[in-house]
């Protein structure tokens, strides 16, 4: 199904304003899916954006587009009533005849050709290029009075009269129009000019109708007058031109001299019945006819192209076209993850304190964990600055290197605290953690285990760790929940 | 094999798997903390193209229990021939017991087939607490590829170097928290030599993610060119009775304009951080400035929308219409004096009545009342100042890895760089300033704005390819 291009419009502004509310990843793969549909049937860019917002955004008959299309049909068809009533209007007022006065000529000539024409001259200074108009001084700002006053402008005052749906449809469309001025700026200029066109063409169908009805069913006698200074031969000259386009193939459309002469008021209508002077009806209807409602539907049919070329050219130019485009031209590359993260530990405040001082030449054991690099009870009471009575490894090899650390503690006779010392830089692991829970049942409870979480100097020195490592080893006892194991403090700055 | 390859990422806690996935997988929302555990269960990054996987890898929690599973293994091991069994028994045994919960959960994926990506830490020294998992790895005879990846400032790759090596047949060093994108496609083509099957899966998914790279310089340029075409467009306006003063409103007028200009940058950014699938990152940025002295105009408005101007015109041409009237009648021989005439004074009548219709009321509603506005600015420098504050955002951005979570400093810890950047207009080439300086001139002159984002668009695209290359 085809909407109008009005409505198409709209419904595209209201969908990729909705889509910009949306993850691009989740557009992309929405309209990767239909641009595998599209790609077949669609020729252009343009037509695969259409076909893509039927699919998207099928036509809805209650949808903002098609309310705001029909709301301007509505408001259309007034228009278009109003035009007929004023053209009938204004044909039954010049076009009088009671007997007494003549239909006067120039009058008619002077409002449905003159009139007429001026305001065509207007309307195509109004549909000049931008650039033109900016060349022209003074020409952008009546432009703009024009299209201010322009019937296609009258539509709005008739928009209270609409339902509320369709009103706030069309409201809707006006305030898109005035939002993005720039964008639709073209837009509203051929929407109000066809709407103006829209109007004239009625005027002009009822201003004819009304006249062939008066000249078809009453006596009409008409004449020329005019007080300013002219001579029935110029005035002859005056309608012969006019007459020109059709003379030449309708010889009874173009007034005579004769006509003219005998005409001219009141000396004619003494001498001529009004029979007469009836000749005139064939060449007013005739200009009536070529300078009032063909130029109208000329300028018609030319703000319709034009209003839908405008269309199309935002159709392509709304923020948003081109990022869709691309995302029904592009493959679909996607490397994220589609599930959350299962949560891991959150970093829970140490609750309590968990680091252990050991005086300079302080007693303790000794276990080096996973290779960390002291050699022997000498180097480490060296490095530590503690009297190291035992020393053992642990965390590396097989299971049972574990086991003979801790078979050692257990036949120490003295109480000193066990110093684990491990390497700051690796993270506390549960293989660690699971040792010093042996540890402890193997050690009896209230004996001290000292974590020493260390940075090995090139010297065979230790040194302490920085500030992140030794917080992740202060949280990871604290999880311990066991008061008498703490992590060692060594003298000197944590770094 | 038809079935798209999976990589699982393992290693040691805390050595950058989470970083290197979020790296190659382009996710920002990977956990990567400094505290050990930050993973606890897999989580699987499809590549896919157009819907179909390519390829995925799987980010895995840390071995925590290595030497003990691997000596649960050993107590059951019979052949070399029997190892991979002796790992399935491992899991099937442990699973849900909780108490080898991360040895099941990053061994599963690779007992379902996927390639083993090892990640050990380059800048800290080699340990012998290693050697259990690259065993365990082993016996599950799975294909394998060790990765280092220097998270800090040490250097002991050589060391892990020969130590993977006997593990390992493919040891690469890639850092995932620099990673340059080529770097990280041919991370990707290496994990295709795994195995013969996973050759061209990969190799189309390296091309792939080449075009996406590709079509990220005109995104940005249409981010971009979005983004100026707003700030040189907008700005901000009040309505005001016709006798109010106009300099009370007007710094609360101009920090409103000032605001949306900045709040559009934002934005702005954001939408090039999402083009590149960033979308968390901490900005820190100087605000942009604005030079001109005078950003204010008022005028006239009116109850049927025109302003003085339109009306001024519209008196001109009805009293040209009168004047031409007359003219007609006296037969031309006034020599169109009664057109001008009537449009002097048709325009002159306006605009000296203009001022008085501003004031009337009707219905105690104001007939019209002064257009204070604020913007846009005229400033000729202004775009070119945004559009290199754009360009070195870009830059920044482009190089970023997924893994970096430090917040991006904008011109603070770079000041040569930036002014570096808002000086490239000097090096563009002729032809490509003067057509920036057309639309930009064509924006201040309030032509159609929609044509000028395809524009800049079209300019901007080989300048940001220039910048990145």
């Amino acid at each position: 199904m085809t909407r109008p291009a009005l409505a198409r419009l709209v419904d595209l502004a209201n969908q990729l304003d909705e889509d910009a509310k949306r993850s691009p990843e989740s557009l992309r793969r929405r309209d990767r899916a239909l641009a595998a549909e599209l790609v077949a049937g669609a020729g252009g860019a343009e037509q695969a954006v259409v076909a893509w917002l039927d699919r998207v955004r099928p036509d809805d008959p209650d949808g903002p587009g098609e309310r705001a299309e029909r709301a301007n049909r509505v408001l259309g068809a007034g228009l278009g009533v109003l035009g007929l009533g004023m053209g009938m209007g204004a044909a039954a007022a010049l076009f009088h005849y009671d007997g007494t006065h003549p239909v006067n000529v120039v009058r008619v000539l002077a409002v449905f050709v003159g009139l007429q024409l001026g305001l065509v001259a207007v309307t195509l200074l109004a549909t000049l290029p931008e650039r033109l108009r900016r060349a022209i001084p003074g020409l952008g700002p009546l432009r703009d009075a024009f299209l201010a006053f322009s019937p296609g402008r009258w539509r709005l005052a008739g928009l209270r009269f609409l339902p509320a749906r369709l009103r706030e449809a069309s409201q809707q469309l006006r305030a898109m129009l005035e939002r993005q001025h720039r964008l639709y700026g073209e837009v509203e200029k051929w929407w109000l000019l066809a709407g103006s066109q829209w109007f004239g063409v009625s005027f002009n169908v009822g201003a004819l109708t009304t006249a062939f009805f008066l000249v078809a069913f009453t006596d009409l006698a008409f004449a020329w007058s005019t007080t300013l200074d002219l001579s029935p031969e110029r005035f002859l000259g005056v309608v012969s031109g006019l007459a020109a386009p059709w003379s030449a193939l309708w010889p009874g459309g173009a007034p005579t001299a004769e006509l003219v002469a005998q005409t001219q008021y009141f000396r004619a209508i003494g001498s001529h019945s009004a029979a007469e002077s009836a000749p005139w009806w064939r060449f007013l209807l005739a200009c009536m006819l070529v300078y009032g409602l063909v130029p109208r539907l000329a300028l018609l049919v030319f703000a319709r192209w034009r209003l839908s070329a405008a269309v199309a050219r935002a159709f392509r130019r709304i923020p948003g076209v081109m990022a869709l485009r691309d995302r029904l031209e592009s493959r679909l590359v996607e490397t994220a993850a589609e599930t959350e993260e299962i949560g891991g530990p959150t970093q829970r405040p140490i609750l309590q304190d968990v680091g252990a001082e050991l005086p300079t030449g302080a007693a303790c054991h000794a276990i080096v964990w996973s290779g960390f690099p002291l050699a022997d009870a000498r180097a480490a009471s060296r490095a530590l600055g503690l009297e190291v009575r035992s020393f053992g490894s642990a965390g590396e090899g097989a299971l049972e290197n574990d086991a003979r650390a801790m078979a050692a503690l257990t036949g120490a006779v003295d109480d000193a605290p066990v110093l684990v010392v491990t390497k700051a830089w690796e993270p506390p692991v549960l293989e660690l953690l699971d040792f010093i829970g042996e540890l402890r049942a193997a050690v009896g409870e209230e004996r001290a285990i000292v974590i020493a979480p260390l940075m090995a100097a090139a010297d065979g020195n230790v040194a302490p760790p920085s500030e992140p490592d030794a917080s992740q080893w202060r949280r990871a006892v604290d999880r311990l929940g066991d008061p008498w194991t703490s992590v060692y403090l060594p003298a000197g700055e944590a770094k | 094999m038809s079935a798209a390859p999976l990589f699982a990422v393992v290693g040691h806690p805390n050595k950058g798997k989470s970083s290197i996935v979020s790296t190659l997988a382009q996710d920002d929302s990977v956990r990567i903390a400094p505290e050990a555990g930050t993973t606890v269960a897999c989580r699987r990054y499809p590549m896919k193209l157009d819907g179909r996987v390519q390829y995925t890898l799987i980010d895995t929690p840390g071995f925590q229990r290595a030497r003990r599973a691997l000596a649960w293994m050993r107590e059951r091991e019979t052949t070399a021939a029997e190892h991979r069994a002796v790992v399935e028994a491992f899991v099937e045994a442990h699973r849900g017991t909780g108490r080898f919960d991360d040895e099941c959960e990053l061994l599963a994926p690779v007992l379902e087939g996927a390639g083993i990506l090892y990640v050990v830490d380059g800048s800290i020294p080699y340990g012998p607490e290693y050697e259990a998992e690259m065993e365990i790895l082993r016996w599950t005879g799975e294909p394998s590829m060790a990765l280092i990846n220097p998270i800090g400032s040490g250097d002991y790759i050589a060391a892990w170097r020969s130590a993977l090596e006997q593990y390992f047949k493919i040891v690469r060093v890639f850092d995932a928290l620099t990673a340059p994108f080529e770097k990280r496609l041919e991370l990707l083509r290496a994990f295709g030599q795994l195995r013969e099957t996973w050759r061209a899966p990969l190799e189309e998914a390296v091309r792939a993610l080449e075009d996406e790279r590709g079509r990220v310089h005109s995104r940005v340029a249409r981010a971009i060119a979005e983004m100026l075409v707003d700030m040189l467009t907008s700005s901000a306006t009040r309505r005001l009775d016709v006798g109010a003063n106009a300099s009370f409103y007007e710094s609360a007028l101009e920090r409103e304009y000032e605001d949306r200009l900045r709040q559009r940058e934002r934005e702005g950014r954001r939408a090039v951080e999402r083009v590149f699938g960033h979308h968390r990152i901490e900005r820190r940025e100087g605000e942009v400035e604005l030079l001109d002295q005078d950003l204010f105009s008022s005028e006239h408005w009116y109850f049927w929308g025109l302003n003085r101007r339109q009306l001024v015109a519209t008196g001109a041409a009805g009293g040209a219409v009168v004047g031409g009237a007359v003219d007609v009648g006296v037969g031309g021989t006034s020599l169109l004096l009664g057109t001008l005439l009537g449009a002097t004074v048709g325009g002159a009548t306006a605009w000296w009545s203009s001022g008085r219709l501003a004031r009337a009321r009707v219905l105690n509603l104001p007939l019209g009342g002064r257009l204070l506005r604020c913007g846009p600015t005229r400033d000729v420098n202004f775009p070119y100042v945004v559009l290199g504050r754009a360009l070195y955002h870009h830059l920044r951005i482009a190089g970023r890895t997924h893994a970096n979570r430090e917040a991006l400093a904008l011109g603070q810890e770079s000041e040569g760089e930036v002014s570096g950047m808002e000086s490239w207009v000097e090096r563009l080439p002729d032809d490509r300033r003067k057509a920036l300086e057309r639309s930009f001139r064509s924006l201040r002159r309030g032509e159609s704005a929609g044509g000028a984002i395809e524009e800049l668009t079209a300019q901007l695209e080989p300048i940001l390819a220039e910048a990145d290359a």
